[in-house]
């Protein structure tokens, strides 16, 4: 699933340690959560509003399944942004507690009070460790990536981890100037929910929250 | 990676509306989230520092000036502050997100303006910042050699809570607004606890209201330490940028700001009186040349326990930690967001990934501070009169400039705008307070030597305006180059964090009417 693919991008593969602050992390699987949605044609976006596909026939996950009940039970439309809010919340420990249902990822809690800390550490790093190198060869070798990892990058590169990405590529700039194409090669409702998950994660940074 | 779920053909369909209308989740809990009226107060207020301002800037005005008016001006300050914020919230609510002063200006008089009071915005946060780690020196090494004994001299406290700073600043470290508000409301309890004995025993048995007269508003030199006070409240203008968290903003947002200066005013203001009070009018000058910032510690020790004189001291320090490490974060998120905006080279707009924090604008300004405050060790220049207080005039009178600009900003952006609020707010205030502080602005510049102590001659005199002027001439200058020479950047000059999105057009354009909420 997207989301879960996006939380192996934001953590270490190895010790599950975030790569990002939470409060960034919240908004980039918020923004995971409704692409799943979005890819799989239960929701649409339109005039910067996100609406449900009625007809759509409910999806198998329980995560995603309740974001879609959620969705539908407004009364009123809300648009993109209110959505990534409301849903940076609780995103983290949504894909947290799929990771771990799945048997993927195991909760370690660190620390003692008032210092204690859960850590998701990945089970096999050949799953935690796939997405991101799948997308890093492909934007080195310039290989065409499919549509969802085309926005699982741009996801990358809102969270700020676009450079890191190309860190290993024998021509940086070449790789960034593909990375940038191929973002913006998204559909016009991928590129919009994008475009609020970046000024949102900047918006905390400039106005002072963490 | 697999998308689960079939499908669906054909153009998605909106089902019927629900019959049972229900209250939102997302609207309840998205306002829950919203800051109300009081929390804002406390965000204006944590940059503000009352043990600061009182102990040290006040002090400091007194002894440097000579000028018995410290009080009256502070209470004035408040005052055309609230004027100002009259017609600068009123602003706030047509440019969401993008916050302070620097969208403002390039929203009123144009980019290249906008750029111009960037320049001169980053060069008073920094120069409020710098100036105060004298302060903090200072009152570091009097609170080390009471409490324990031990003799240190100013530049290595300084230095310390340089290293402490620049740390925290690059780990991404905020006090959290908790610790913020227990602090903020530990110093004010005393300060009125201190202002309530100091009245209480007035010099001749006489409660003298000199200090306080509207009068001494018009003598010379009053204008200039109007630019001193303004230092104490920079800091307030931040309720703008947090606008569109708030409840109700139209409505929250300048109540707040107005409470919170009306406060700060009243703290500030009174407490400087209460000195006067204390040692006479006539007396407070000299007293305050003789014990500098430990001034106020002073004459309320003979009324007060050891214990609350001891915790005074200690929250005078914590208060200037406080403020130095918020001023370090404006200033390197300003440095940030004009380096995202490309206005600033692009490696300053980039963040550390580990942390998130402004990792290069926040190395910049430590690497700035730490040259000051060796420059100030090496040559023996003093801590309090020469750094904090140049530096603090220095920094007020750029607050000075930016407000005057964003006023008449103001006026320009609700000439051009049709807008909903009166027009005392989109008209006369933000007028008038662009005529007072222009005002100021010219007497300050004229009494600058006067101000700083220094004579007529003196090239400190033309330095601090001088390096306005520059500050100035090179934003314009350089804003106008990056029109010829890189439009992309133009464009998106001013517009913040939704930037990338809005000169991609895909984010509506939201400088409009149409978004209330």
């Amino acid at each position: 699933m997207l989301a879960d693919e996006c939380w192996w991008l934001v953590h270490d593969d190895a010790t599950g340690e975030p790569r990002v602050s939470l409060r960034a992390a919240g908004w980039v699987l918020a923004a995971a959560l409704l692409g799943e949605l979005l890819y799989s044609n239960r929701v649409w976006i339109k005039d910067d509003v996100i609406f449900p596909v009625w007809q759509a026939a409910p999806p198998d996950d329980v995560v995603s399944h309740a974001v879609l009940d959620q969705v539908k039970a407004e009364s009123v439309r809300h648009p993109v942004r209110d959505w990534l809010a409301f849903l940076s919340g609780d995103a983290y420990g949504r894909v947290a507690g799929r990771l771990a249902g799945a048997g993927l990822v195991m909760a370690r809690t660190s620390g003692v009070w008032p210092f204690r800390s859960v850590r998701f550490v990945p089970v096999d790093v050949k799953v935690s460790a796939w997405p991101f190198a799948r997308l890093a060869a492909g934007l080195r070798h310039r290989q065409p990536l499919t549509q969802t990892d085309v926005f699982l990058t741009g996801l990358a590169q809102a969270a700020g981890l676009d450079e890191w990405l190309i860190r290993d590529a024998m021509h940086p700039d070449w790789t960034r100037e593909y990375l940038r194409y191929l973002v913006s090669t998204l559909p016009e409702q991928q590129h919009l929910l994008l475009a609020h998950l970046k000024a949102a994660v900047a918006n905390d940074l400039v106005s002072h929250r963490t | 990676m697999s998308v689960t779920g079939p499908p669906v053909m054909g153009p998605p369909v909106v089902g019927p509306p629900g019959t049972v209308r229900r209250a939102s989740a997302v609207s309840a809990a998205l306002s829950r989230n919203r800051l109300g009226m009081w929390p804002l107060v406390f965000v204006a207020m944590a940059g503000a520092a009352p043990l600061l301002v009182v102990a040290g800037s006040a002090t400091t005005g007194f002894a440097v000036t000579g000028f018995i008016g410290v009080p009256v001006c502070y209470l004035a300050v408040a005052a055309i502050l609230a004027v100002f914020s009259a017609g600068y919230t009123a602003m706030a609510r047509h440019i969401v997100n993008a916050g302070s002063f620097y969208a403002y200006v390039s929203h009123g008089l144009g980019k290249a303006w906008g750029v111009g009071a960037a320049f001169i915005a980053l060069l008073a946060y920094n120069a409020l910042q710098v100036s105060m780690f004298g302060a903090f020196g200072v009152g570091a090494s009097v609170m080390a050699a009471t409490l324990f004994g031990w003799s240190m001299p100013w530049w290595l406290c300084a230095l310390a809570g340089w290293a402490l700073v620049a740390v925290l600043g690059v780990r991404r470290v905020d006090l959290s607004g908790r610790v913020l508000t227990v602090l903020l409301l530990a110093e004010i309890a005393v300060v009125v606890v201190f202002d309530v004995v100091l009245v209480a025993h007035p010099v001749d048995g006489q409660v003298s209201y000199a200090a306080l007269s509207p009068v001494l508003l018009l003598s010379a030199g009053a204008a200039a330490l109007l630019v001193g006070g303004l230092a104490g409240f920079a800091g307030f203008e931040v309720t703008t940028v947090h606008a569109e968290e708030a409840r109700d903003p139209r409505r929250t947002v300048p109540r707040a700001t107005y409470t919170a200066l009306a406060v700060i005013g009243v703290l500030y203001g009174v407490s400087a009186w209460a000195m006067t009070v204390n040692t006479g009018p006539d007396g407070i000058v000299p007293a305050a040349q003789e014990y500098g910032t430990e001034l106020f510690f002073v004459l309320a020790g003979p009324y007060v326990p050891g214990w609350l004189l001891d915790a005074g001291q200690l929250l005078f320090v914590t208060s200037l930690f406080a403020a130095l490490l918020a001023f370090h974060n404006t200033v390197s998120r300003y440095v940030f967001a004009l380096g995202r905006e490309k206005v600033l080279p692009a490696r300053l707009g980039r963040t550390s990934r580990r942390t998130g924090a402004p990792k290069f604008a926040s190395l910049t300004q430590s690497g700035l501070a730490l040259g000051v405050v060796v420059l100030f060790a090496v040559t023996g220049w003093h801590p309090i009169t020469g750094l904090f207080f140049v530096g603090g005039v220095g920094g007020g009178f750029g607050v000075l400039l930016l407000m005057a600009l964003t006023s008449v900003a103001v006026v320009k952006f609700f000439h051009r705008h049709t807008a909903t609020e009166s027009v005392w707010r989109t008209r006369v205030a933000p007028i008038l307070a662009a005529l007072v502080l222009t005002v100021i602005l010219a007497a300050t510049v004229a009494e600058f030597a006067a101000l700083l102590n220094v004579p007529d001659t003196h090239p400190l005199r033309w330095l601090v305006p001088g390096a306005y002027a520059l500050a100035l001439v090179a934003g314009t200058g350089w804003a106008l180059l990056l029109r010829a020479t890189r439009p992309h950047v133009w464009a998106a000059i001013g517009l913040g964090a939704d930037a990338a999105a809005t000169t991609a057009g895909l984010i509506p354009d939201r400088f409009d009417e149409t978004r209330t909420r």
